[in-house]
């Protein structure tokens, strides 16, 4: 009798806690915040970049990582690398007006508008004169884009680089029309009758804050790839909450990096896709807060003995779950010219991802040497954070091991997220924990992690100077063969590994946790699963 | 009468303007500045910074924005583009209201019945458990509590939505939730003033005349024991109307509460300036009604 009764309770908690909804066309997803704004102009945050991805079709697009057409059909670059003539197909807004090479212009000439302000107008400065006609220096007429003909259209890059193409796969570049943005001005893209796509859905009912419906665009070039009819994002959905939905049917798809919340999924047979997402730092800033934690800062071997003294697999251990303790820039799943890129391009010094104290105390040594200083005049640093748990835990670790390790005392300074900008504005900081996105195409891209140290870049925060690093950053930028490119990613990762710029802890994983039946084909590192061209199992 | 409240009116007006030149100043003391992302350049910084005016000196900024306020206009966020103060109020603040409302009349029901029955039985069994109740109500943090039940409730009895917001089962606990507070302070100060009236001569009176203990109660110590729960009514529908940060957080509810604490930490001017606003309208609005009703029931406090 009792068997019976433990092998009833067994199996009502097996039906209670299994994945119960089978996939369909429709998913629900968690969406952690509100989008601020769907204008592909002032689109900036997570959030907002899907919904915009979903929602329009630029003339590239990027799917499962590799650049594939979007409304432009084919493209032919010129032999100098700088000219790309993009060959339009015919295709439709999704209320079936028709969609042309002007539409296009416009939408481009209206993000770099000067009046405008608009806050992702620099993603269009890869164009030739974008940047002195937004800033009133150039005419309109002589920016890079020319629409020849209805269906043609051609755009004059600054560089010749590998990375235009891909940076027209950017949501800044999405196409708005014409009327409906003149019309409604700023508020264009705040709510869902105030904006127009071309994407694989479009927008059905947008309740702020709450639930957004987006329906499959019948009139999207490409309807056929789409299976979702229907997709339901379910806003300020995160953590604990997520759990409890996915649980509890309510929800499909949702995003974690905290193994808190993953792996209860992971026990209740959901569905995991996960990939790299961002690199995590503790920054130096190597011009210091001050002249005294300046001088420091910016000695190498004093930098070095920092990075020795940190123990990455037991912060990965205690602090920082669910993520990998980095020994290079580059991350595993970065690719190469055919493989990954940490085969074809192996590193002999790797960061360390245990302290290696002896070691680290021999630099600090040779620093204080060079330095003609003593241990008892270091100065004690500060180190700056948004004021969250996560940062606050993992900055009392680093202050742990440095000083044990080192003798060097640390001082957290937690702030808000504008002050703390702020701060590091006026460079009122000495370390600045944050994470950096992995790049568009690579750590070299303008949006990746080497060009935070570019010294041609009056933006770059941290002081560092190297002018063969920057010479190899320029290399990268403008390669138009991919070897060239990874040739300079390479040295510029070993440049970066010795003479350490920046305390790299480790690389982000993100995990997406999935019903069965619904399989994910593509995911952005920015920003997560590609829900449009989500996939139903048969 | 009519003098009180045309008094009262005008103080209430001065308040709100008062309010509103200290929070315009106090928000431009705060250190940072919207505009200031390091993934944006600056020169384009500075484009964004001069669409929304910010790129003037401070009164010149502080003299346009009471301008507009005069004509009705509480501006344009700056994080959510292209939408104005306005609409965000309009939308969020009915979901706040409806949820602040359920509670209000849930936790005013229960916390009255408890007081009640806390001074009826006074340092008896009743009144300490209630009073238990009432210390853990006030004790356990929205927090620790909505969490808990929306654990038990929605996951391990499904008997209730986890989250969401729409439908009257996912009103339920959210509304419990905020209102468990509000019950717990209500039972105190009830309690204390039934304790209050029951010592009165009147009381005595009625009850040595022979009048029934329940008529005693809803007679003669209720109607008296009220007039000082009133006081406290104003700010108190204010503060559950204008939503829980964390309550609306905990249940997924799309209220203004949130708003409240993200408008500071993103520098979001005219949000904060305009949610502080409607805040202080709101609470100086409720108080004054509050004012109007004392006075009217009591007539005393007119004439002082």
């Amino acid at each position: 009798m009792k068997k019976l009764v433990s092998l009833i309770l067994a199996l009502a908690m097996l039906v209670l806690t299994l994945p119960a909804l089978a996939a369909g066309t429709t998913l629900t997803w968690a969406r952690g915040y509100e989008s601020t704004s769907l204008d592909p102009a002032e689109s900036a945050d997570d959030e907002s970049n899907n919904i915009v991805s979903y929602l329009t079709e630029g003339l590239v697009r990027i799917l499962e990582g590799t650049l594939v057409p979007g409304i432009a059909e084919s493209w032919e670059i010129s032999d100098a690398g700088d000219v790309c003539t993009f060959h339009l197909r015919q295709s439709t807004w999704s209320d079936g007006t028709p969609l042309n090479a002007q539409d296009f212009v416009y939408s481009f000439m209206r993000l770099i508008d000067p009046e405008a302000g608009h806050s992702q107008a620099a993603t269009g400065f890869c164009v030739l004169n974008a940047e002195a006609y937004n800033q009133g220096q150039a005419a309109p007429e002589d920016v890079g884009y020319r629409a020849v003909d209805d269906y043609t259209l051609e755009v004059t890059f600054v560089s010749s680089g590998l990375e235009n193409l891909y940076l027209l796969a950017d949501n800044a570049f999405r196409p708005v029309k014409k009327e409906l943005a003149e019309s409604l001005g700023e508020t264009y893209g705040s709510d869902a009758d105030k904006l127009l796509g071309n994407g694989p859905m479009k927008m059905e009912s947008w309740l702020h804050e709450s639930q957004m419906v987006l329906v499959k665009n019948e009139n999207y070039w490409n309807r056929d790839a789409i299976q979702m009819e229907k997709l339901v994002g379910m806003c300020n959905v995160s953590g604990d909450t997520a759990v409890e939905m996915m649980m509890t049917d309510m929800i499909d798809l949702a995003s974690f990096s905290d193994p808190t919340y993953y792996t209860q999924l992971q026990d209740l047979g959901f569905d995991e896709m996960t990939y790299t997402n961002t690199d995590q730092f503790i920054h130096i800033n190597q011009n210091g807060r001050n002249e005294e934690t300046g001088r420091f800062l910016s000695n190498v071997n004093f930098r070095r003995a920092l990075s020795l003294a940190i123990d990455r697999t037991a912060m990965v251990n205690t602090v920082m779950q669910g993520q990998t303790p980095a020994n290079r820039v580059i991350d595993p799943d970065a690719a190469g010219l055919e493989g990954r890129f940490v085969d074809e391009y192996p590193v002999e010094n790797t960061i360390n991802v245990t302290a290696e104290p002896e070691k680290a105390r021999e630099y600090l040594a040779l620093a204080l040497e060079e330095l003609g200083a003593t241990e008892d005049q270091i100065p004690e640093f500060s180190m700056l954070c948004y004021d969250t748990q996560g940062n606050l835990t993992k900055l009392q670790a680093v202050q742990d091991m440095l000083l044990t390790v080192l003798g060097i005392r640390c001082a957290i300074d937690p702030q808000p997220i504008q002050q703390m900008i702020a701060k590091v504005y006026s460079s009122d900081f000495d370390f600045w924990t944050g994470g950096m996105a992995i790049g568009t195409v690579d750590a070299a891209s303008p949006d990746g992690v080497f060009a935070n140290w570019d010294v041609n870049d009056p933006d770059a925060l941290f002081g560092y100077g190297n002018a063969e690093y920057a010479a190899l950053l320029d290399t990268a930028q403008q390669a138009s063969d991919l070897k060239t490119r990874l040739d300079a990613v390479a040295a510029m990762e070993k440049i970066f590994i010795d003479e350490v710029p920046t305390l790299l802890l480790t690389w982000q994983t993100q995990h997406v946790m999935v019903r069965p039946g619904y399989v994910i084909t593509s995911v952005d590192a920015s920003f997560g699963a590609d829900l449009a061209f989500v996939q139903v199992q048969p | 009468m009519v003098r009180y409240v045309l008094k009262r009116v005008l103080i209430a007006l001065l308040t709100v303007f008062t309010l509103a030149t200290v929070t315009f100043f106090l928000s431009k003391l705060l250190p940072g500045d919207p505009f200031m992302n390091e993934k944006i350049p600056t020169s384009v910084q500075e484009k964004q910074r001069a669409y929304y005016g910010l790129d003037r000196p401070v009164t010149e900024q502080y003299l346009i924005y009471m301008g507009n306020l005069v004509q009705g206009d509480l501006g344009t966020s700056i994080k959510y583009v292209g939408r104005s103060v306005w609409d965000i109020i309009r939308e969020f603040f009915p979901v706040s209201a409806q949820l602040g409302l359920i509670a209000l009349v849930f936790a005013e029901i229960v916390g009255l019945l408890f007081g009640i029955l806390c001074a009826q039985y006074r340092n008896r069994w009743p009144d300490y458990v209630l009073m238990v109740f009432a210390i853990l109500g006030i004790a356990l943090p929205s927090m620790v509590i909505g969490p808990l039940i929306r654990y038990l409730f929605g996951v391990q009895l499904r008997w209730l939505p986890v989250g969401g917001w729409g439908k009257p089962e996912q009103m339920l606990m959210p509304a419990f939730v905020l209102g468990l507070g509000t019950i717990a302070g209500n039972t105190r100060s009830m309690r204390a003033c039934m304790l209050a009236v029951i010592t009165q001569d009147y009381v005595k009176t009625a009850r040595a005349k022979g009048m029934s203990p329940l008529r005693v109660v809803m007679k003669h110590e209720l109607k008296n024991s009220l007039v000082p729960m009133l006081a406290n009514l104003g700010p108190m529908i204010a503060g559950v109307l204008m939503g829980s940060f964390v309550v609306e957080q905990i249940f997924v509810i799309p209220g203004l509460g949130k708003h409240f604490v993200n408008a500071v930490s993103t520098l979001d001017y005219p949000l904060i300036m305009g949610l502080t606003i409607f805040y202080g309208t709101f609470l100086v609005v409720m108080n004054l009604l509050v004012d109007i009703l004392y006075g009217w029931v009591d007539p005393r406090i007119r004439v002082k």
